[in-house]
């Protein structure tokens, strides 16, 4: 009974190892795909602040936000990109609102939640949103991250058309590293 | 030329009909690799060159980011960190192939690592898990001069460098994700229509990146291309994503197939006509064999009907000869006979009548055995004539091989020519020796004997009131045949017909000597010559072997 205990509490720990690798590394790989996206971004109108202002709305820790504010300097040219993480909606509505943010982020979860209305906000300013899963870009974001099994994905919506940037083509098939 | 190959035309057709399959096989095939080679030099190089040359900028700029910062921290010792960010941004900004840096600086003075600068994710490894990396990264540095690079796991390559400058050493290390460096490599990929493999070794041959873009299935179908820097070389292996359907480059191969092809088909057109016409010619030929086969046995069925037949009409010229002889014989016995009867009956009455005298039975005594003599002597040839006929027919007609003496053989034979009324005016001189002795069979000798003496009465002395048949015989010089020798004085033969006697199978006035040299030399096994002058003569030599026919 005991042994029997045992495997099975083993086994239970090499899952969730696993799985919390496996998240690790689709997050990295997203972070891959958001330096991707924001590099073949190229914004029209000069910031004040001759930067912009990612603003990642996310809920947990193994975040693609996380990874990519590892590179430090990333660049959507032609200005480079400050990476701002909030785990609160009122809390980035908040920076929103005293420091102004350029590009939106939302990972899988809060993708999934009732942002429609920061969202609908961003495209009347012709800001960048990027978020998780097909249904991001019914909701009129930009660019989503699609995951399917190991592959991931990058879709730009096409029907949104900013007059402050314009995203070069980028690849739009499931991509396996 | 066929007929001498003795091999059937369908062999040689069947054979070529291969062959030029084969050939057209074997033409095409080589045809699609030159043209699949060419079309991989021509077409597949010039879309993977750029491909490659895109694949090293991308991995060589790092490379030169790294070579360059070191150069600046070295030559710049007291500069800034915020300098140094301003630095780096700048070379992002002005390098397209740089989407992020990942830089660190240390000094190693007096053997202490101490940190300087650091940007972007090399900046982890100032953390204690990152240590034995960074010291492993150090060492290595230490061990090799200029770049030094180490593969962490799938997604990340480190860079080292150990600077040794008047008394100051750094250690700079970069760390290059290659995840991301492959996404611009991901995106170009589609555009070329190819897949790849991609390989980058360092200058020790360690192997940095082994990426593919899409699946090479075969060697066959591959190019490669080997790109170098002074970092790593790049070798890309190329092949086309779809299959290759051959296109012929070259019309005039197309041309030359076809023309090859049309060839082959005319050729085999001809052949078969050949063929045909061969078949045809094989089987008129065999009609024309058994037609032939079957005149010849008709043709041999006829001869030996006429043998028959003229043996036949040598009989029967025989026995009216016979039989002249025979009936004056027979009646000369009978009348002698006769009288013999009436003198006996006299002699009987005049013994009753008791007028018998001595001399009476002496004269009837006397004509008795005059009489007696006389129907015996013609009974004797009566008999005589019948047994030679009757020699002569069984001869004829058995043709038996016995002993025969050439004298006596030919002798019965003229004796019956000179007995006929027929040939009465033709006068025969025989001159054979009386020890001329031949084993053969004696109706077919009879025969040709009687063919040539016909042939000279009947032809010889036709419109001739009288003639010489003269029949001689020796033995040859060597013992081994007999030479006999039958010459008349008669009309002689033309040349023309002398020509044509033993040549043709034609029925001519001459024919029984064409008989004679056919009696002679299949049943006597000897030969038969003849020579004559127009007006003059006709000899007939025969040439009869003595052995053989014994034998």
């Amino acid at each position: 009974m005991k042994k029997r205990l045992l495997s099975c509490l083993l086994f239970s720990f090499f899952s969730f190892c696993n799985s919390m690798l496996y998240a690790e590394e689709q997050a990295h790989n997203k972070a891959r795909l958001i330096i991707w996206a924001l590099s073949n971004t190229h914004w029209q109108t000069i910031s004040a602040t001759n930067q912009l202002n990612m603003c990642s709305f996310v809920s947990g820790h193994y975040s693609a936000a996380q990874y990519v504010e590892q590179y430090k300097f990333v660049m959507s040219p032609p200005y480079f990109v400050k990476f701002h993480t909030f785990d609160n909606q009122q809390d980035l509505v908040n920076f929103d609102i005293e420091h102004s943010c350029q590009i939106y982020y939302f990972d899988q979860t809060t993708s999934a939640l009732n942002i429609e209305q920061i969202v609908s906000h961003a495209k009347q300013r012709g800001l960048l949103t990027i978020g998780n899963g097909e249904k991001f870009l019914t909701k009129q974001g930009d660019i989503s991250l699609i995951s399917k099994g190991q592959t991931l994905q990058l879709k730009v919506n096409d029907s949104e058309n900013s007059q402050q940037f314009k995203i070069k083509a980028l690849y739009s098939m499931p991509i396996k590293f | 030329m066929l007929n001498k190959i003795k091999i059937p035309v369908w062999i040689v057709i069947t054979v070529l009909l291969i062959c030029s399959t084969l050939t057209t096989y074997v033409a095409q095939q080589a045809i699609k690799h030159y043209s699949f080679s060419a079309w991989l030099d021509g077409r597949i190089k010039p879309a993977a060159t750029p491909f490659a040359q895109q694949a090293q900028q991308h991995l060589s700029a790092p490379f030169h980011l790294f070579d360059a910062f070191s150069t600046l921290v070295v030559s710049v010792p007291n500069v800034s960190p915020e300098q140094l960010d301003f630095w780096v941004k700048q070379q992002i900004t002005n390098t397209p192939e740089i989407m992020v840096a990942s830089l660190a600086a240390y000094s190693t003075n007096n053997a202490r690592l101490q940190h300087i600068y650091s940007a972007g994710t090399a900046e982890k490894y100032q953390q204690d898990s990152y240590q034995q990396t960074l010291l492993s990264m150090l060492h290595k540095s230490q061990q090799q001069q200029g770049v030094v690079s180490k593969r962490l796991d799938n997604t990340t390559l480190l860079l080292g460098k150990k600077v040794h400058l008047a008394n100051a050493e750094w250690f700079f290390l970069s760390e290059i994700d290659l995840n991301l460096l492959k996404l611009p490599l991901i995106k170009a990929h589609p555009q070329t229509k190819l897949n790849f493999a991609l390989q980058a070794f360092d200058k020790q041959k360690m192997q940095l990146i082994n990426w593919h873009f899409g699946k090479l299935h075969t060697d066959k179908n591959q190019i490669q291309i080997t790109l170098e820097s002074s970092y790593f070389d790049i070798t890309l292996s190329a092949e086309p994503t779809a299959t290759f359907l051959p296109k012929w480059q070259a019309p005039e191969v197309s041309k030359l197939i076809g023309i090859t092809i049309l060839a082959t088909l005319l050729l085999t057109l001809l052949l078969l006509l050949i063929w045909y016409q061969q078949r045809q010619q094989k089987v008129t030929s065999q009609l024309l064999q058994e037609q032939n086969h079957t005149i010849h046995q008709q043709l041999t069925s006829a001869k030996e009907s006429i043998k028959r037949n003229s043996r036949f009409a040598i009989i029967n010229d025989m026995a009216p000869i016979a039989a002249a002889e025979i009936s004056p014989a027979v009646s000369q016995a009978i009348k002698a006979v006769s009288s013999l009867e009436e003198r006996t009956i006299n002699l009987k009455n005049k013994l009753t009548d008791g007028r018998v005298t001595k001399s009476l039975v002496g004269s009837y005594l006397d004509n008795a055995t005059k009489l007696t003599r006389a129907s015996s002597s013609q009974l004797l040839i009566a008999a005589e004539a019948t047994y030679t006929l009757e020699q002569f027919a069984s001869d004829l007609k058995q043709d038996t091989l016995r002993n025969i003496n050439l004298q006596l053989h030919t002798a019965a034979i003229t004796s019956i020519y000179k007995k006929s009324n027929q040939h009465k005016k033709v006068k025969f001189i025989e001159n054979l020796p009386g020890d001329l002795e031949i084993s053969a069979y004696s109706g077919s000798l009879t025969h040709a004997i009687c063919v040539v003496l016909n042939n000279s009465i009947e032809h010889g002395f036709s419109g001739k009131p009288d003639g010489i048949v003269m029949i001689e015989a020796f033995k040859s010089k060597d013992k081994q045949s007999i030479q006999m020798r039958i010459e008349d004085n008669g009309n002689g033969i033309d040349d023309d017909t002398l020509n044509k006697i033993f040549a043709t199978e034609s029925i001519d006035t001459h024919s029984g000597l064409h008989l004679a040299q056919q009696i002679i030399s299949d049943k006597l096994n000897g030969k038969i010559e003849v020579s004559s002058k127009l007006g003059r003569f006709t000899r007939v030599n025969l040439t009869l072997p003595i052995t053989e026919n014994k034998n």
